[in-house]
Order: C-alpha cells, then sequence, then structure tokens
C-alpha cells in the first residue's frame, strides 16, 4: 500500500512537470501517457490489485489536468487495466519485450475506447482525424518513456523484493 | 477469490465513470465533487512547478550565454558577461515592461470587466486542448467565462477549483462559437479541430466569403459578448454538402506562446 501510495504521488508530480513544461516549451503533441506505462508493468510484474488501484488515480489525475470529459479517463485506464488482467491470465507477458509492446499498443487501446464511449454515450465521434494524429505522437513517446523507465520500475521492484 | 473481486470493483468503477460521463445527475454530482477535490490538490502545486520551471528556463539561458562567451579572453569576458547579463535583464524587464502595459491599457480601453491571470500549465492529454490559469474560486472565476487576450479570443473556462481554472481553449475540437464575418454580417459556426487552425461552419455558398476577412464572436449565443477577434479567414473550400462553404481560419491569438490571459468577469 505504501508503495502504492509512493508512486501515485510520483506519477502526479511528473503529470505536474508535464502540464507544466507543456505551458513553457513548445511540446506540441509530445505528450507521452505516463500513467500505462505504471499500469502495465503492475500488473504484470506486480500485484494487480495496486494496478487497479493505480489505474483509478492515474485516471482521476489525468482529469484534474485535462479538459477530458468526466469519467472519461478513469474509464479508459480501468477497462486497460482489466484488459491486461485478461491478457495475465492467458498468456504469459512478463517480460521486457512484452511490457513494451503492451505499452505501445496501449495508446491505441485507449483511443479506441475513448471513440467508443463517446459513440455509445453522445452519438458521434468528434476530430477523428486530429484524434489519429495524436495516437501516432503518442505511441511513440509512450514507447520510448516507457523503454526508458523499465529498469527504474524493474529496480523499484527488486529492491522492494529484497526488503521483502 | 481476489481476482473475483477485483474485476467486480473494476466494473463498478466502470459503471460509475461511464454513468458519470452520460451526465447521470446522481453519480455525475457525485463523481463532480471527486473531480473537484483531484483539481484542488493540484492547484497550488502547478504553480509552484511553474515558477520553478520559468526560473530553470531563465538560468538556463544565461548558463547557454555564459558559455558561449568563454571564448573571449578572461578579463574580457568577466565584463563582457556582467554586460551581458544586465543587458539580457533589461532586455527581459523592457519586455515585460511593454507586454504589461500592453495589457494594462487593453484592460483600460476594454468594455468588460476583466480579471488578469497568468497560464500556469497545458493539458496533459495530446488529444485535449486547455489550459490551467493561476485564477478561481477565490478571485471570482465561474464555470463559462470567457477567456481572452489582447489579441482575441482565447476560450471558455470549464472548471473552476480554489486555486486555479481549466479553460478549453479554442482549437479543442470540443469548442465551438458562434462567430460573424466583421462588416458584412455573416454568421457561422467556428469549431476548434485539434491543430492551430479553426474551421467556419454553415456559411452558406452563395455568401460573399474572401480570404483575409475578420471573424469575430457575434454574441448570439449568450456565452460571449460580441465583437472578440476570433481569427482571419485563410482559405475557402466549397464543402461536400453542396450548401454550405468549407472555411479556414487561422487564431489571432498564438495559442502556443500564451502566457498571460483575461477572464471576462462581467459584460
Amino acid at each position: 500500500m505504501v508503495k502504492v501510495a509512493l508512486i501515485a504521488v510520483l506519477l502526479f508530480l511528473a503529470m505536474l512537470v508535464l502540464s507544466s513544461l507543456s505551458a513553457l516549451l513548445p511540446l506540441g503533441l509530445v505528450k507521452p501517457d505516463l500513467s500505462a506505462p505504471i499500469i502495465v508493468f503492475s500488473c504484470t510484474f506486480w500485484d494487480p490489485t495496486a494496478s487497479f488501484l493505480l489505474s483509478v488515480v492515474s485516471g482521476l489525475l489525468e482529469e484534474s489536468l485535462s479538459c477530458s470529459p468526466p469519467g472519461s479517463m478513469v474509464f479508459v485506464k480501468v477497462s486497460l487495466f482489466l484488459a491486461l488482467l485478461f491478457l495475465r491470465r492467458r498468456v504469459y507477458v512478463a517480460t521486457q519485450g512484452a511490457f513494451l509492446l503492451l505499452c505501445t499498443l496501449s495508446p491505441a487501446f485507449q483511443l479506441l475506447l475513448l471513440m467508443l464511449l463517446s459513440l455509445a454515450a453522445l452519438g458521434e465521434v468528434k476530430g477523428l482525424a486530429h484524434s489519429l494524429l495524436c495516437l501516432l505522437a503518442d505511441t511513440t513517446s509512450t514507447t520510448l518513456f516507457s523503454y526508458l523507465f523499465f529498469p527504474f520500475l524493474n529496480r523499484l521492484l527488486q529492491a522492494g523484493r529484497i526488503r521483502e | 477469490m481476489k481476482q473475483f473481486l477485483l474485476v467486480l470493483f473494476s466494473v463498478v468503477v466502470l459503471i460509475v465513470a461511464f454513468l458519470a460521463f452520460t451526465h447521470v445527475s446522481p453519480f455525475y454530482g457525485a463523481y463532480r465533487h471527486v473531480r473537484a477535490f483531484g483539481t484542488f490538490l493540484v492547484g497550488p502545486t502547478t504553480k509552484a512547478f511553474h515558477s520553478f520551471f520559468a526560473l530553470f528556463g531563465d538560468l538556463f539561458d544565461r548558463y547557454v550565454l555564459l558559455l558561449h562567451l568563454k571564448e573571449e579572453n578572461m578579463e574580457l569576458r568577466k565584463k563582457v558577461e556582467r554586460m551581458e547579463l544586465e543587458l539580457q535583464r533589461l532586455h527581459s524587464i523592457e519586455n515585460e515592461n511593454r507586454r504589461l502595459r500592453e495589457l494594462l491599457e487593453f484592460k483600460e480601453r476594454s468594455p468588460f470587466v476583466l480579471l488578469p491571470a497568468r497560464v500556469t500549465g497545458e493539458d496533459v492529454k495530446s488529444l485535449f486542448r486547455s489550459i490551467l490559469i493561476d485564477r478561481g474560486n477565490r478571485h471570482g472565476v465561474r464555470e463559462k467565462m470567457v477567456v481572452i487576450s489582447p489579441k482575441g479570443l482565447v476560450g471558455i473556462s470549464i472548471e473552476a477549483s480554489y486555486w486555479h481554472t481549466k479553460v478549453l481553449t479554442l482549437n479543442d475540437f470540443h469548442f465551438s462559437v458562434d462567430g460573424v464575418i466583421e462588416e458584412k454580417n455573416i454568421r457561422g459556426i467556428v469549431e476548434g479541430l485539434g491543430s492551430a487552425n479553426l474551421k467556419m461552419k454553415y456559411v452558406l455558398k452563395k455568401q460573399d466569403v474572401q480570404v483575409g476577412d475578420r471573424v469575430v464572436t457575434s454574441g448570439r449565443d449568450g456565452l460571449y459578448p460580441r465583437g472578440i477577434p476570433i481569427g482571419v479567414v485563410v482559405a475557402i473550400s466549397p464543402s461536400t454538402s453542396e450548401i454550405f462553404l468549407d472555411i479556414d481560419l487561422a487564431p489571432y491569438v498564438d495559442l502556443s506562446t500564451l502566457s498571460e490571459v483575461f477572464v471576462v468577469t462581467k459584460w
């Protein structure tokens, strides 16, 4: 629980840094999905309960720092968690390659869900061309971020295991 | 058993989130409180982070300048270094002074009651376009207040917390405003596209629209006062609908370099 709280605080700070930097630098579309690697890692390598909590918290945090409609980000993140839980039970995904692949696919999965949610609730999907452009940028930046972030998460997990 | 409970909790959260998304009243109300608490927590830290990074950026600029001066001889370098830093400081002060004077003049000549605000953050999702400003409930900012800059329309406040306010900018694809082409009185709906340009919709093909025409708010939607500059027509093409024109606008406000805005508190 302490580790989950610690990761949630780190995620919160990372999102604030991203938001503040975006206002100062012309980052444009280069905004990696910071929470996806954490949800993927915690679900596949660590504890699904932690992953569930982190998916809810990260959804709420993203909604606090974004103009996304209420509930949308929580819905998307928890759905991502459920999909990962399903994958975890069916196939072996606890490798770095699988982690990177899942992180790469996660923006597409989230965008698809967001569109379906919008279609189901509002009856229309707006800004399709822009969404696809964002998907390309999100996928690239999230994959790169996940690649760089994996050793840190792995070390955090190893440190925890040694202490336990 | 544990995994079953986890799936059950997840499904419950999904249902609540979906009901909040679809604005089902008890869920939406409760969810808004949770979200408002999150936004409340974000407020002071965003401002602190923004100030820190602004300071860091300034120091970095100065450092780069110092590295460049290394090539000069030691004696001269110290002199130039001091002078350059001083000059940069003065230049920065002069720029800030000019900007603030412009803002003050704008505030004084504006027919609206304006509240100045600083941009402290931007949307963390690339899909959406919004900014965070350092004025919130305690300064009298409420939802659906118009946000402008001396150049024109910036957006509309969508969520005001105690510390700060979230502003939906005019390039977000959820944004729309009733616009009118100045001097021709041709009305249309201006919408964001997520990119740099805007789109003006529902203008009949028979209307005389030219590249370079200025578009301002019409004031007929009841949300935006009349006459706020939105953008200029940059391209016109016949749309597939056979009835309407497809008009591209370039907004007057450069949202990527926006640092100060005004909230229209009364009009």
